[in-house]
């Protein structure tokens, strides 16, 4: 019979080995993503340098062009819709928070439940029915919009978390001066978490620029020009969507090189998270 | 005799957990009323009771009457608002904003309720840590966070920050714990300087300082009153004897209970 001694330590080297391998895992899927990206996405950078932020996709089997229009797109709509959502979303956060038993955010606390349990790309539907049909046209503005929804549960939960992570002992402070409640939230509560609410409005901005769905019907495939608001656009993430499923070597390049693009936006965003949320002193 | 403060009747739970038990205290307008008992009497918890701070923590529950100026306060929410606005708290634990200056902690009240502005308010920060004994230390680096500063500094700008707003009742709990003699010397000073024109309500350990600036108080036990009355009347002779005694007279009696409780199970 093994010892308790012996098994205790045997079922401590499996419990080990099994975390380690998973670790390792989850890292070499991580590294390999963007290692591929790398591979593929750097010699098109190399090739065409600045040039791809400006021009506009090559023709099918000609040359590979750049995604100018796109990104401007992308970052139109993406930032379009980060100020909606933090327009909207900051100030639900703070009444779910700081008014969490009066009725109002009751409601928005069930209706933020709802958005952010129905798929992504059902908003995208829905834009498309109540903005795109009427419209006559998929445009920058419609996809600047199913993103805004898609962000807005996470901008509002995000702030309501940091309002509610204020130390008891500030908060007394603050609403022992003596000054209405709305007061005491709007000019002392809110300043002191500014951090946590910029932190709340990139996490929500990080959601909209990683999206495809949302924006499948709703934003347009123009690729070759930036129209206007209201005409159809496009985003980095639907370049990649369109351009690497057709059969021409040169816009699945481009693709890659779009890959790349939005793994470089994604971790300069994820890093000012980290920076904003790590120097957070209270 | 004005009153400040009318407590009848109040008991206050932490969820479950009682803290308070009919409390019923009055306090003298412009007089320093000292609130005295062991740890976790309830003492901090009586204080937060008075400018409804309380509500802040959930599952906090108050019954009873609590009259401030002579509003009930938990009743009538229009007024006690009104009411609340003179009240002024300094905290058992200095808890200075931390996102603002030195100057901006004190000016801060007074600003957000439009008391004074620009070098009115200058004036009122200035006086305002003068009397709180910072000014000398800190007039060369008002601008720099509050964080900066000692716990005892940080303490006596959080009593710069409650007298900015120049409050006719201030509440201090156990304003001086942190602090050096000399500087507790100027509190204390600030203390007697400030009574006669407001009430102070005023929490401590130290039961030389309550007779020194006290006239009338109460002692607390387990969340209840044991005492009210004259400060000499509640401490006449040793304070910690009168703990001691205080918690051996609970001990028996509690071993009494448990003794009696026996004596029906058997019977
Ligand atoms: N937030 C809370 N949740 C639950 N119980 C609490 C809470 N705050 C205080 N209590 C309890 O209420 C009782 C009274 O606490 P209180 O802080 O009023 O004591 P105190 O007299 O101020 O003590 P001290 O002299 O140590 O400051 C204590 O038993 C304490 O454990
Ligand atoms: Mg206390």
């Amino acid at each position: 019979m093994i010892s308790w001694r012996l098994r205790r330590t045997m079922v401590d080297k499996v419990t080990f080995a099994a975390v380690a391998i998973a670790s390792i895992a989850l890292l070499f899927v991580g590294a390999h993503v963007i290692l591929v990206a790398l591979v593929e996405g750097l010699p098109v950078m190399a090739e065409k340098g600045l040039r791809l932020f400006i021009e506009s996709p090559g023709l099918p089997g000609g040359g590979i062009g750049g995604f100018g229009p796109t990104l401007i797109g992308t970052i139109v709509m993406v930032l379009t819709a980060s100020l909606a959502g933090a327009a909207i979303g900051v100030p639900t956060g703070i009444l779910m928070n700081e008014y969490s038993s009066w009725w109002l955010s009751k409601i928005a606390r069930e209706a933020l439940q709802l958005i952010a349990e129905i798929p992504s790309i059902v908003v995208g539907l829905v834009v498309f029915v109540l903005v795109v049909l009427p419209m006559g046209r998929p445009s920058a503005l419609a996809g600047a919009l199913s993103l805004c929804i898609t962000a807005l549960p996470y901008i509002a939960a995000q702030t309501r978390e940091s309002l509610a992570a204020i130390p008891m002992s500030y908060r007394e402070a603050a609403f022992s001066l003596g000054l209405p409640k709305w007061k005491t939230v709007l000019r002392i509560i809110v300043p002191m978490n500014l951090r946590g609410i910029a932190t709340a409005v990139l996490l929500g901005t990080m959601r909209a620029l990683g999206e495809t769905a949302p924006v499948l019907f709703t934003a347009g495939a123009a690729f070759h020009a930036f129209y206007g608001l209201d005409r159809p656009s496009s985003t980095l993430s639907l370049l990649i969507f369109f351009f690497a499923q057709t059969p021409y070597e040169n816009w699945k390049r481009l693709a890659w090189a779009a890959v790349l693009q939005l793994i470089v936006l994604s971790m300069v965003l994820a890093f000012a998270v980290r920076k904003l949320s790590g120097e957070v002193k209270l | 005799m004005d009153v400040t403060v009318k407590i009848r009747n109040l008991s206050v739970w932490y969820g479950q957990q009682k803290a308070l038990e009919t409390v019923s205290i009055t306090v003298p307008k412009g007089s320093v009323y000292a609130i005295l008992g062991p740890s976790g009497c309830g003492k901090s918890t009586l204080l937060r009771t008075v400018n409804k701070l309380i509500l802040l923590r959930d599952g906090a529950k108050v019954e009873g009457n609590v009259e401030v100026f002579g509003v009930d306060v938990y009743n009538s929410n229009s007024l006690s608002d009104e009411v609340l606005a003179k009240v002024g708290m300094v905290f058992q634990t200095p808890n200075p904003f931390p996102h603002l200056s030195i100057y901006d902690n004190v000016a801060i009240g007074p600003k957000l309720r439009g008391q004074a502005k620009g070098k009115e308010l200058d004036k009122l920060v200035r006086w305002a840590l003068e009397k709180s004994g910072l000014w000398d230390e800190v007039k060369d680096r008002l601008s720099r966070p509050a964080s900066e500063l000692s716990g005892g500094q940080q303490q006596r700008l959080c009593i710069a920050r409650a007298l900015a707003i120049k409050p006719s009742l201030l509440l201090m709990d156990e304003p001086t714990a942190n602090l050096d003699p000399l500087n507790a010397a100027k509190i204390e000073e600030l203390i007697k300087e400030l009574s006669g024109e407001i009430t102070i309500m005023l929490v401590t350990h130290d039961a030389d300082q309550a007779r020194r600036l006290a006239s009338s108080g109460a002692l607390l036990f387990l969340g209840k009153v044991v005492c009210e009355g004259p400060i000499d009347s509640i401490i006449n002779g040793s304070y910690c004897d009168l703990l001691q005694n205080l918690v051996s007279e609970h001990l028996t009696t509690q071993t009494s209970k448990t003794k009696s409780k026996e004596i029906k199970k058997r019977g």
